[in-house]
């Protein structure tokens, strides 16, 4: 993992995205403050709670914002100005800005008008194709589920086959299957020989995904690098968890004596809270003692998971 | 395959053209028509006064600004407020090509309508030379339609409360002080669209309504309407190129 003075060092020259100590500003609110860093090919998980500055930070990228200080270079060219570069790339904002009028297919053919290519047809089936959008094509956007939107808006960012694909929280909404067909298509994508940029305020949502990661808290840049040097550093982490349970005296007992638990404290209104130092065995080994011991777990609450603990944990730590 | 300003004008007409707007639309449309048949059915007799107050006030001084708001203030303040502008702007394509069909998709619907019940409506109105006023009528109001509607789509970029401000212009300005004070008609779309349509044919705008100011001479309203249609297209053209798409 970089440090931010690491990072400002590490300039790279196949960098796809280049911010040089970009800010920027909504009246009195600064929402992105001094950022500096490379993002080069591969996929990229661009992290950090609600509200620390990602959708601020990648809409500038993505040249929808102008920076208030600094530059952002969009491969090689200023996106505010060099329109062509849309060309190259295929973006999904986090809003879910699709025509309610027209049907899926309309908007993907939209899309691909926009982007005036040729072969236009070709391009709409491998497109749609991939997101496992066929059998609704002709029905209109209004009537889409929340995932079915995210897949339809995928399909439109997909077409043209474009080298870099910039993804904002594209996982809201979509259900585990949808999750999982996800990932396949960010995999393929990546194997394909294309980069891939995504934003999500979950870490497990980027950490199969991902070969490298951004972490942004409030407005700056907290950290870069590799995912797994990250999440190593997070293994190590203790953590926090609520159990709620038919009979927490009992599981309690038996959770003590795991090598995984360091504490263990009975809350007034009856869960449990545990420490752990490795909250990957506690889960594996939660549901055995429950069954074994005939108990009924209501509720497993990870009660410091937040990005913010776990970015001021790295930061700090 | 389309091209991209082809597919945008499209993709414009599509976005306005929602139920209700269109019933609004037809209705406002068909205000100047119904009074005509029904003058018609009636036998009312049009004295100089009342046809130049029909023709001035209720279809160029309000009906055709209002209908221009109508249709060209949500152009862009509507994308902006639901977010699919994001859709056009992160395109490989000029701000231009973005701006120019969506302007001229709104002249297309706001024209259309209005210029045939203009046209129908001054055919029963005017007894002189009826035909060669009503082409006259029906020009006007595409010439009017296109300042008005390069005007209230810029400022549907600059607010998603354009149709406030539009409304307060119509009725404040255009239909009510432009008449009212001196020479304000030469900074009325209105009145120096009334300015060309006068040199164009007389009989369709005859003079100057009782209590209302004198129209702006014809080089002038030229020049001026000229300049509302380059600048408020260019000045739109600016603001895509300048603003944060939220």
């Amino acid at each position: 993992m970089q440090t931010r003075s690491e990072i400002n060092n590490h300039a790279g020259n196949d960098a796809i995205v280049s911010l040089d100590s970009v800010s920027k500003w909504f009246g009195n609110v600064v929402a992105v403050s001094d950022i500096t860093l490379n993002i080069g090919s591969g996929i990229t998980g661009l992290l950090g709670p609600n509200g620390a500055g990602k959708t601020t930070l990648l809409r500038m990228i993505c040249g929808l914002y102008s920076s208030s200080e600094g530059t952002v270079r969009l491969l090689e060219t200023d996106p505010r100005t060099d329109h062509n570069v849309y060309k190259r790339i295929g973006i999904m904002t986090e809003n879910e800005s699709a025509y309610e009028f027209m049907t899926g297919l309309e908007f993907v053919r939209l899309s691909a008008r926009l982007k005036d290519l040729r072969r236009e047809e070709s391009h709409l089936r491998n497109a749609i194709e991939r997101v496992d959008m066929s059998f609704a094509l002709d029905r209109k956007i209004s009537t889409y589920s929340r995932g079915m939107r995210q897949r339809i808006r995928l399909a439109a960012a997909l077409v043209g086959d474009p080298e870099l694909l910039i993804l904002d929280e594209p996982l809201n909404g979509a259900d585990p299957t949808q999750r999982l067909r996800f990932q396949e298509i960010l995999h393929q994508t990546a194997d394909e020989g294309r980069s891939v940029i995504i934003s999500s305020h979950i870490l497990e949502e980027v950490e199969d995904v991902s070969d490298s990661v951004v972490l942004v808290v409030n407005g700056k840049l907290a950290a870069q690098g590799d995912f797994h040097a990250i999440r190593a550093a997070l293994d190590d982490r203790p953590y926090h968890v609520k159990i709620e349970c038919s009979d927490p005296k009992q599981l309690g007992g038996e959770l003590a004596k795991q090598p995984a638990v360091q504490s263990i404290q009975f809350d007034p209104d009856g869960s449990i809270v545990v420490l752990t130092t490795n909250v990957a065995v506690l889960q594996l080994d939660l549901p055995v003692l429950a069954q074994r011991n005939n108990v009924r777990l209501t509720r497993i609450q990870p009660i410091d998971d937040s990005l913010e603990s776990v970015f001021s944990y790295l930061v700090e730590g | 395959m389309g091209t991209i300003a082809e597919t945008i004008f499209i993709l414009a007409l599509r976005q306005s053209i929602s139920i209700r707007r269109v019933a609004v639309l037809l209705l406002l449309a068909a205000i100047p028509l119904v009074i005509a048949i029904v003058s018609e059915i009636l036998n009312i007799e049009w004295d100089g006064d009342s046809t130049q107050g029909f023709i001035q006030r209720l279809i160029f001084n309000t009906g055709l600004p209002l209908i221009a708001l109508i249709v060209a203030a949500p152009v862009f303040a509507d994308e902006i407020e639901d977010r699919t502008l994001t859709n056009l702007m992160l395109s490989p394509i000029a701000r231009w090509q973005i701006s120019i069909p969506k302007m001229l998709a709104a002249v297309f619907i706001v024209a259309i309508p209005l210029a045939i019940t203009t046209f129908a409506s001054v055919l029963l109105v005017i007894q002189d030379d009826a035909y060669s006023a009503a082409i006259v009528g029906a020009f006007g109001i595409l010439i009017g339609s296109i300042a008005f509607v390069s005007l209230f789509a810029f400022v549907g970029t600059l607010t998603t409360r354009a149709v406030v401000f539009g409304i307060v212009y119509v009725f404040g300005f255009e239909a009510l002080i432009s008449s009212a004070i001196p020479g304000l008609k030469y900074v009325s779309i209105s009145g120096n669209t009334l300015s060309i349509m006068q040199e164009l044919n007389s009989t369709l705008i005859d003079a100057p309504i009782s209590g209302s100011n004198q129209l702006p001479p014809i080089e002038y309203a030229i020049i001026a309407l000229l300049t509302v249609i380059i600048l408020s297209n260019i000045a739109t053209i600016w603001r895509l190129k300048r603003m944060d798409v939220h």
